[in-house]
């Protein structure tokens, strides 16, 4: 697929995301100010006032939020920050889960290997709210003091996110050590990750971190939450409790952009490296 | 060799010396609070209690309430003075009062901070307050002259707002929301702010404060919206202070060497409102029926561990107008049984809900999100007694915003949980008076009653303290007969905070950060 049809097909995805969340918000009982400016609502209206809506946006004007400040100032400072928490734990879960899946190939007999991946596991178990307790109460991480280093272990280990990696990674290396190819050079006496990583293991790797950017985002809300750090997050929970309709409209486009974004570079990125899709 | 130790012994003492200066330095205190208005202008900020303590450290005004609630000058040369009819009143401002920014603080300025207050578009919530003024003029450079509506000698009290730069604000009376001076805030306060954002501001010492300057050097405040986390932000002394500590704390912290609670007054009481315009709501009988099918004293008991007292009016005990005479509603559950079936509310088609002229009673009890866990029990509490006696109701839980809109303007509800907070004037009038019934108004319970309105407008015109008392008093009687509130309870607030760096607080129970220029830190 070209890029030029993956860009197409980006821009149907935003509008259909967007117009959704738009039509929710715009059948939403009660008052709502779009652009600052309180309308009368119906349905018969509700396409132009999206339209209208949508150009403001194109233009840059996201509208303002009640403390004055401009919506696309606000997403900008904080939109970065939320991606240094999910970009940073998204590394660690890959280090970590790459260094299990070695150790787990390499030494599985070792009792402190097995025992270790098994304490991680169950530290993966545990809900990212429980684990976020538990670093306040053992003070490894303080609310209120910006970005931390633990906060990305919290959103690496919370939820399982480290445990799906692993095993996404696990299964593939499997997979890719047990292909016909894989056997025949580890016959003739070659490296096994060398030839075992060329396509598969990239590919899952890949894969793995794609599907996990969504459910680190929504990890990501609690911890900003529960640790005061002004990101995309918190703009979330800002802009539900106060009914502000740019605001929400504002994170909503953001985030669309970024996950479809996200998803069809992986697209892109899967047929350059898939010889099946590539060809 | 000799120099060479003598060098060491050098560095050795002054880094000891640097240590010492910078704790003696340090002098900050770090506060809490669960979050923050969005905007923190004296208008918009002023909605909210987090706001009414921020606001205290930023600003002050012409006169202000001492401790014992007597109002003296603060940026004027001694009180106001009235004319021969009484129908005028003039300040006159100290000397040499300047803005943090060197400029001088003059009448100019408390003109323009006047017509901002008043200004519509502001919405000030307590714009009642300037009723009786009838206009405001800069006659000088220092002397401000406001036109009185009618004699009123207490009409210097109404002038205690706060004062803010006209060079800054700018020229119109509308601080909009993207006015840069929602950034910087200056006033003649204690303390400028130094940075803000979402859940961080602090504050320094005000660099040209009319006073002694405080010896706390920088406040900071932090949010942080689960409360769990204030109490181990403050054992863990990450945190100095937390202004308001939920009664299931105050065992940990009695326990905790390094944490002393100063309980006070918070002049304030929690109810249900009932919204005297709808349904079986109008019937004053219902109403206390309701009150009496409420267990206060042993809610109060179980879920505050008797931190607090039972209300039988609007008016707290600390308060000159609590009527001692007047005792709260028994808890009586089956006088609502009797009442409702004298008012032949019957359940006659035994689906578990009774009908009134044929339509079941069904009741909109409409929360916020935001109270507390504690209220929301106490609000589900209130339903599995109303149910128990065939009352249906239907609990809607709104984001705080929508249900100050159901609330406040569109008076879309039956019955509501709120908490109303006084100063000292301890003015219920805009609660109760007919004439603070329009969108936006705090009369939410739309109560109308011919005698009340008459002793409201008594108590708030009158110039003899003591009719102003017994009016108060016969209203808190009559308001504890109408009922428009089931008034449940004044909780006994405390503040808690640690010993091993603050030295000495003093709180007002309103405003609380009103003297923090006097507040010590340990050295």
């Amino acid at each position: 697929m070209s890029l030029i049809r993956i860009l197409v097909q980006s821009v149907i995805k935003l509008i259909g995301v967007t117009s959704l969340v738009y039509v929710v918000l715009y059948c939403a009982p009660g008052h709502i100010a779009i652009h600052g400016v309180e309308k009368e609502r119906s349905l018969g209206r509700a396409a132009i006032d999206y339209v209208e809506w949508g150009g403001k946006v194109i233009t840059g004007d996201w509208g303002y939020y009640k403390d004055g400040r401009k919506i696309s100032e606000r997403l900008k400072q904080h939109i970065p920050r939320t991606l240094l928490l999910v970009g940073g734990s998204l590394v660690i879960s890959l280090l970590l889960s790459l260094l299990m899946v070695l150790a787990s190939l390499y030494w599985q007999h070792m009792v402190l290997v097995r025992s270790s991946i098994t304490i991680i596991n169950l530290l993966s178990g545990i809900h990212i709210i429980v684990l976020s307790y538990v670093f306040v109460l053992f003070d490894w991480a303080r609310p209120n003091e910006g970005f931390s280093f633990w906060l990305l272990i919290i959103l690496a280990l919370g939820n399982g996110a480290l445990v799906d990696y692993f095993s996404v990674l696990h299964s593939q290396f499997d997979k890719a050590l047990s292909q016909d190819y894989v056997s025949a050079a580890l016959a003739r006496g070659a490296d096994r990750f060398r030839h075992a990583t060329r396509y598969e293991i990239l590919l899952a790797i890949v894969e793995a971190t794609s599907s996990r950017i969504p459910a680190l985002i929504g990890g990501t809300i609690i911890v900003e939450y529960i640790f005061g750090y002004n990101g995309i997050g918190f703009d979330i929970i800002k802009a539900v409790e106060n009914r502000h309709f740019d605001l929400t409209m504002g994170v909503t486009t953001a985030l669309a952009i970024l996950l479809i974004g996200i998803s069809d570079m992986t697209q892109f990125v899967r047929q350059r490296l898939d010889p099946k899709l590539h060809s | 060799m000799s120099n060479l130790r003598s060098y060491k012994l050098i560095v050795c003492v002054l880094l000891l010396l640097s240590v010492d200066a910078n704790k003696l330095m340090a002098q900050e205190i770090k506060y809490i609070e669960t979050g923050m208005p969005d905007l923190l202008n004296p208008i918009d900020g002023a909605r909210e209690i987090v706001g009414v303590r921020i606001l205290q450290m930023l600003y002050r005004g012409m006169i202000a309430p001492n401790r014992m609630g007597e109002w003296e000058p603060i940026l004027t040369l001694g009180d106001p003075v009235f004319d021969e009819e009484l129908m005028t009143l003039t300040f006159h401002l100290k000397e040499g009062l300047l803005w943090p920014d060197g400029q001088p603080i003059t009448a100019e300025d408390v003109v323009h901070s006047y017509e901002i207050y008043v200004d519509p578009r502001s919405k000030y919530g307590n714009v009642d307050v300037f009723e009786n003024f009838d206009g405001v003029e800069a006659v000088d450079e220092h002397t401000i002259r406001f036109a009185l509506k009618r004699m009123d000698i207490r009409s210097k009290v109404r002038a205690g707002f706060f004062i803010m730069p006209s060079h800054l604000v700018g020229d119109s009376t509308y601080i909009a929301p993207e006015n840069e001076y929602n950034r910087i805030l200056t006033g003649a306060g204690p303390y400028v702010l130094k940075s803000i954002d979402e859940n961080h501001i602090e504050f320094v010492v005000n660099p040209k404060y009319f006073k002694v300057p405080p010896s706390i050097q920088s406040v900071q405040m932090i949010t942080n919206p689960v409360e769990d986390i204030h109490k181990a932000l403050l054992q863990a002394g990450h945190i100095d202070l937390d202004p308001v500590v939920r009664p299931r704390d105050l065992p940990e912290y009695q326990a905790d060497l390094n944490v002393e609670l100063l309980p006070y007054d918070s002049q304030s009481w929690y109810g249900f409102a009932y919204n005297c315009k709808r349904g079986i709501l109008r019937f004053r009988e219902v109403r206390q029926a309701l009150s009496m099918a409420f267990h206060r004293a042993e809610v109060l008991r179980a879920t505050f561990a008797d931190q607090g007292s039972l209300l039988s009016g609007p008016y707290t005990q600390s308060s000159p107008f609590f009527n001692h005479k007047i005792r709260p509603y028994p808890y009586e559950p089956g006088h609502i049984e009797v009442l409702l079936d004298s008012l032949e509310m019957i359940d006659t088609d035994g689906d578990g809900v009774r009908e009134f002229n044929g339509e079941p009673l069904v009741l909109h009890m409409v929360l916020s999100m935001r109270i507390s866990q504690d209220n929301k029990d106490i609000c589900a509490n209130f339903v599995q007694q109303l149910k128990s006696h065939k009352i249906e109701v239907i609990v809607d839980y709104q984001e705080h915003n929508s249900w100050y809109e159901k609330i406040f303007y569109e008076r879309d509800y039956d019955i509501t949980f709120v908490q109303w907070k006084f100063d000292n004037a301890s003015n219920i009038y805009p609660l109760f008076s007919q004439t603070q019934q329009d969108p936006g108004m705090y009369n939410i319970v739309q109560f109308e009653h011919d005698e009340i309105e008459e002793l409201l407008e008594r108590f708030r015109n009158t110039t003899d303290g003591t009719e102003r008392t017994e009016v108060g008093k016969r209203l808190h009687e009559l308001l504890h007969f109408e009922n428009p509130y089931t008034f449940l309870w004044t909780l006994q607030h405390s503040t808690a905070y640690r010993i091993d760096n603050i030295r000495r607080i003093n709180v007002d129970p309103f405003y609380y950060f009103s003297y923090i220029d006097e507040w010590l830190l340990e050295e």
